[in-house]
């Protein structure tokens, strides 16, 4: 029979590097979880990402156990990377950051599907280029 | 005392499909991680001299953005005990040992200790692009040489510096909040720097035997010309903080202001190198 589950826990983390300063300490804490336990396997898991910011869902169950799933690094991560850039732009109403080409923001939307919770490639880029917008990266064929 | 941490919570009044450019705001303002609520995010900041103007920064970042902006504090509790077990002293290059304040170690006589609290948001000593710089300057710094850091952040640089012998040792950032941190991690440390809050090499007016940048390629790329202003001939100037892809652009852009590549590193996918001029 599944367990009840009690709390469902959103953070975003730097791969391999995770510490228990807040917020990760008292959400964790919070819900009774072992948390130094968490931390250790999420560093080891992501480690091979280090440099992306993880986001992980920890749903936390009435028995204080809990399971916990790493998704795909940060969109405004992989466009970062993707583009070629440290940084979006400060003003991204007026400054431009850099450049996604097409191929490239189709990979990242390909990538990142199954955290959008959609089968639909052509959606999932509108959400990418959407990000992509509003960091000042403009999207080029 | 416990530390105290300073809370950011911005809430939005729409949903979006990617949440990543909201958080994205708060990992560029140095937010280490993020908590997603219903229809919030949270981050925390170390509460240290400064951190006002840095989260009024950060505030007005997240208005532009649509948010409204809550800011409380957090005394740390007992999740501190976990915290600092985390942290154990580590040996970075052939002579170095990053410590935090809390751990004793006992150093060799050729070893030179760091103390460094890992509680504050930046130098740890634990980033590839921190590591690398300190492993270079190791390798070039002679006793006696003037030394300067664009970019000091925490201050590890300088302060490992200047505990190689360096002297003087000027330690420069555009961010007024770790200007101040570096000052007080010098003081931890026992050592004596010069520290700036400024732009750039737009303070600078002298030469000096060693440059270090760790900042970012687009800017490294665009102070090359006055880093080679900063460089004594035959000095050095010490780069990291490079994705690999970037590496290329950054070493044309240090050849064209006049340096030679001597020694390059390569970490996970971030590079950093030595340049002489």
């Amino acid at each position: 029979m599944a367990k009840k589950i009690t709390s469902v826990i959103k953070l975003n983390i730097p791969a391999g590097k995770g510490t228990p300063a807040p917020p990760v300490g008292p959400a964790l804490g919070q819900a009774g979880i072992n948390m130094m336990e968490f931390l250790k396997k999420f560093n080891e898991q992501t480690a091979p990402q280090m440099g992306y910011v993880m986001p992980v869902e920890i749903t936390v169950f009435e028995d204080r156990s809990y399971s916990y799933k790493v998704k795909q690094p940060l969109v405004t991560d992989l466009i970062k990377r993707a583009a070629g850039i440290e940084r979006g732009a400060a003003n991204p109403k007026t400054d431009k950051a850099g450049v996604l080409p097409k191929d490239k923001l189709r990979a990242i939307a390909e990538q990142k599907m199954a955290d959008f919770n959609t089968k639909d490639v052509d959606m999932a880029m509108r959400i990418v280029a959407g990000s992509a917008r509003s960091m000042g990266v403009r999207v080029e064929d | 005392m416990n530390p105290t941490w300073v809370l950011v919570r911005a809430r939005y009044a729409d949903v979006p499909p990617d949440w990543s450019p909201r958080i994205d705001v708060f990992i560029e303002h140095g937010a280490p991680s993020v908590l997603e609520e219903e229809g919030a995010l949270v981050a925390y900041f170390p509460e240290v001299a400064g951190i006002e103007e840095a989260t009024a920064r950060l505030s007005k970042a997240l208005q532009a953005d649509g948010a409204t902006v809550e800011i409380g504090r957090l005394v740390e509790q007992d999740w501190t005990a976990n915290f600092r077990d985390h942290f154990k002293p580590r040996r970075i290059g052939k002579r170095f040992v990053v410590r935090p304040t809390w751990e004793a170690f006992d150093a060799g006589p050729d070893d030179v200790e760091l103390v460094l609290d890992p509680g504050q948001a930046f130098g740890t000593g634990d980033h590839a692009t921190t590591r690398m710089c300190l492993e270079l300057i190791e390798d070039v710094l002679a006793e006696g040489a003037s030394f300067l850091d664009v970019g000091c952040g925490s201050g590890i640089l300088s302060i490992a510096a200047r505990k190689l012998g360096a002297d003087p040792v000027v330690g420069i950032d555009v961010d007024p909040l770790s200007v101040e941190v570096a000052r007080e991690n010098a003081e931890r440390n026992g050592v004596a720097a010069t520290w700036v809050a400024g732009n750039g090499f737009d303070a600078v007016d002298r030469t000096y035997d060693v440059v270090v940048s760790n900042i970012i390629s687009a800017v490294l790329i665009r102070v090359a010309p006055d880093a080679a202003e900063a460089v004594r001939p035959g000095g050095v100037w010490i780069v990291s903080g490079v994705i690999r892809d970037n590496w290329p652009d950054v070493r044309a852009a240090a050849e064209r202001a006049g340096f030679a590549l001597e020694k390059r590193l390569e970490e996970l996918e971030w590079v950093a190198a030595t340049f002489r001029r």
